[in-house]
């Protein structure tokens, strides 16, 4: 059934800003615009547009020869003239309803959240790793020759001493992961003596002097080894680099809509969620370590012990680059907000780990199913 | 005759928009982007009136979508290339960079002819080699101002290694110099500023009628100048704010002793840096985030009063804004805590409330006949200058 009626309103004649008060009526198959009950202009009714309801804007209904009859009588516009697209009805529904809004609200929260929490990580674990092998190289050219100009010195190691860790290094650690990496172990100064250990994401792995006479024995440099060797595996670099552009790509998409003023909001939690992820892969190379211990029989006490003799060391040191260490802690009892502004994982946790990899250990497994 | 501009919108209303809008842009991986923005350009368009005449914003989500798909294409590309080639990203940086002028005309373009005032279409026709001059010339030579502090510094280094005047005469010069060059540099950003003004304004027609503004240099060098003694006040107000924090948190007694420990022992105070209370973090935060929003809305009243004050439509019409800085700061420093303690959510009534403090200082004095505005031959372009400079984040910053 056909509904007929009128419609109160303005119209602008011949395209100016003009606003005479008019009638649109409207039959069964034609439409009369009248001002004062003169009639300016008729056509077919299926010849009106109108544009899109949006909230409780008034509506344009353009005529034949482009005449725009406005009107914000909602009520009897929606009755004559009702939008024949469903889904535009449907999105302004949604766009009126505060239930709808309250829901949709809900999901977007919900959304964000997982996608930051679950989805970053997996997405960028999963792409870090169907990446091929060359990415590596690519992402790692360079990194080396600055370190070399700009922090590291020649290594002062004798290099008997040198060629025995290399051996050990190639023939007991490297044949323990079964991806194709290109290992190469090197040695540095660092200076001032500065006791650390790096990886680099294409299989280059450096110790410091420093760190090379503070091991004990050959378990505890194998265990730091094996963690730079973690980082290498699980490709943390180009995981970092992916998920930075994730996290890039979503906050420009987010704040193209906002302003300067929410962006300072939005980027301190892009930074706090990094740092959060940063002290996850580090816990992730531990495991690596640990495992690897496992594999090749040797007790996972050592890692603590090294582990525990770094942090005291790397108290006077200033930045630590990508190592074993973690940041100068002064007590403890580290507090929740510490958690989150640190790169590395707090003692507490790390200790918990080794407990449970050393029962592991002495009940003589060569793995560790473990929950934290 | 003078009028006031009015925002009728509401942040209960738009946020049901808003919130439609993300939504169906986060289930359709943003591609619904194009519409969810013609939908919040039309509810702020649309609601900004001048007693019953509104703005229209006319682009359709359609018109958007092939040009927000390259833009965006080119956005991602710009950051892959970034994280694994960056010399090939500072290329492509160069080359938009090239482009930027050429963008930032069409989209001025497209978004004037799609804005129209009761019906009555604007218009946008400044030249394209003007763009150039504007907005990569002008900022090149700004750009080139600042070398003029190492090469005063430089000149009085040579004078005291060349010659032999004594070190009070010397002090004397070196500081001058270096007060020239800081006040070179802000004198060519204020030319910057207001050329680029003049280029937006007199580019800007309504119906058959051309914007104007006659600007002066001196006016935004003195805008300029006195924010920078604003910004010494609050740097100092800052420091206050944050030593008054540390003795309510601390105790007096307890601040000179570390006081004492960080001169005799910087790395100890450094490493006791992670134990300093939350309330001590958060209050400078605040503290200094607030006063950089006061600096912000002095700049950009004064600079909005002395724009609108000096445009003019036609030969009848005049414009005047009177916003005042603190009305300024205060709703972007509530919007700020909105947005924040809502997690986001507040977005909505943050922007009806900037819409509304905007409208409600704009005012139109002398004759308004609307019936003699007149929408001129409209020839619709393409919007891909438009999504470029929307997707990388340019806004030339309009009025209005």
């Amino acid at each position: 059934m056909i509904q007929e009626g009128c419609i109160l309103g303005t119209y602008s004649p011949d395209q100016s800003a003009a606003q005479i008060n008019a009638v649109l009526k409207i039959d069964q198959y034609s439409y009369y615009l009248l001002v004062n009950q003169q009639e300016i202009t008729s056509g077919k009714r299926s010849k009106l547009e109108l544009d899109i309801r949006l909230g409780t804007l008034p509506r344009n209904i353009l005529l034949e020869n482009s005449l725009i009859f406005t009107s914000e009588q909602h009520h009897e516009i929606d009755k004559l003239l009702p939008e024949s697209s469903k889904f535009k009805r449907l999105l302004f529904h949604f766009e009126s309803k505060l239930f709808w809004a309250i829901f949709a609200a809900a999901f977007i929260l919900l959304a964000t959240v997982s996608f930051f929490t679950f989805g970053v990580p997996l997405l960028s674990h999963t792409i870090a790793h169907a990446l091929p092998e060359s990415t590596n190289k690519i992402i790692s050219f360079k990194v080396f020759d600055i370190l070399d100009h700009c922090i590291l010195d020649e290594t002062e190691l004798p290099a008997e001493r040198q060629q025995k860790i290399r051996e050990h290094f190639h023939s007991h650690l490297v044949h323990l992961e079964n991806e194709n990496i290109p290992w190469k172990l090197h040695f540095r100064r660092w200076n001032p003596e500065i006791a650390n250990a790096a990886a680099l994401p294409a299989g280059d792995i450096i110790l410091t002097d420093a760190f090379v006479n503070l091991c004990e024995n050959q378990y505890e440099m194998d265990a730091v080894i094996f963690h730079e060797m973690g980082h290498i595996a699980h490709r943390h670099s180009l995981q970092a680099l992916i998920r930075s552009a994730f996290t890039t790509g979503l906050i420009v998409l987010i704040s193209g809509d906002a302003n300067l003023l929410v962006d300072s909001g939005i980027g301190i939690g892009a930074l706090l969620n990094d740092l959060k992820n940063s002290r996850e892969h580090e816990i992730e190379a531990d495991h690596y370590a640990y495992e690897k211990m496992l594999s090749a029989g040797i007790n996972p006490q050592h890692f603590s012990n090294i582990l525990a003799r770094l942090t005291n060391v790397s108290r006077e040191d200033t930045e630590p680059m990508d190592s074993v260490t973690s940041p100068p802690s002064v007590n403890m009892e580290t507090t929740k907000l510490d958690d989150y502004l640190s790169t590395h994982p707090n003692t507490m946790d790390r200790i918990n780990l080794v407990k449970c990899y050393n029962q592991c250990f002495k009940k003589g497994l060569n793995k560790c199913e473990h929950n934290n | 005759m003078m009028q006031t501009f009015q925002f009728k919108g509401k942040g209960s209303e738009y946020f049901k928009i808003w919130v439609t809008n993300i939504f169906f842009t986060v289930i359709t991986l943003g591609l619904y982007y194009p519409w969810a923005k013609v939908k919040s350009q039309r509810y702020f368009f649309g609601n900004t009136a001048l007693s019953d005449r509104r703005f229209d914003y006319h682009a359709t989500g359609k018109q958007l979508f092939r040009s927000y798909l390259i833009a965006l294409t080119l956005l991602i590309t710009y950051n892959i290339l970034n994280q694994f080639i960056p010399l090939a990203s500072a290329l492509m940086g160069i080359i938009i960079a090239a482009l930027f002028p050429w963008i930032l005309w069409k989209s001025m373009q497209f978004r004037m002819q799609m804005t129209s005032f009761s019906q009555v279409r604007f218009a946008f026709k400044a030249n394209l080699r003007s763009a150039y001059f504007n907005f990569l010339a002008l900022p090149i030579l700004f750009a080139l101002s600042f070398f003029s502090l190492p090469l005063l510094i430089g000149i009085a280094v040579g004078l005291n290694e060349s010659t032999s005047i004594n070190s009070v005469l010397l002090i004397t010069i070196s500081i001058s110099l270096a007060l020239i060059s800081v006040l070179l540099i802000v004198y060519s950003y204020s030319v910057l500023i207001k050329r680029q003004m003049i280029y937006q304004i007199n580019g800007l027609k309504f119906g058959q009628d051309a914007f104007s503004a006659i600007l002066k240099t001196r006016v935004y060098f003195a805008i300029l100048l006195k924010a920078i003694g604003l910004s010494f006040v609050c740097l100092v107000t800052w420091l206050v704010f944050v030593c008054l924090l540390f003795v309510i948190i601390y105790g007096f007694e307890q601040m000179t002793t570390i006081v004492h420990q960080s001169v005799s022992d910087p790395i100890a105070l450094a490493t006791n840096f992670e134990n300093i209370p939350l309330g001590l973090i958060i209050g400078s935060y605040i503290g200094g985030i607030t006063l950089s929003f006061v600096i912000f809305a002095f700049i950009q009243t004064r600079q909005r009063n002395y724009l609108l004050n000096q445009t003019r439509l036609g030969q009848t019409i005049s414009l005047a804004s009177t916003l005042k800085t603190r009305s300024l700061a205060w709703v972007m420093l509530s919007n700020f805590m909105i947005v924040i303690f809502t997690l986001g959510f507040g977005l909505p009534w943050a922007k009806v409330r900037t819409a509304r403090l905007f409208a409600q200082n704009t005012i139109i004095k002398g004759e308004l006949v609307f019936d003699d505005y007149i929408s001129e031959q409209r020839d619709y372009q393409t919007s891909l200058g438009d999504q470029i400079g929307d997707v990388l984040d340019l806004d030339a910053g309009l009025i209005i």
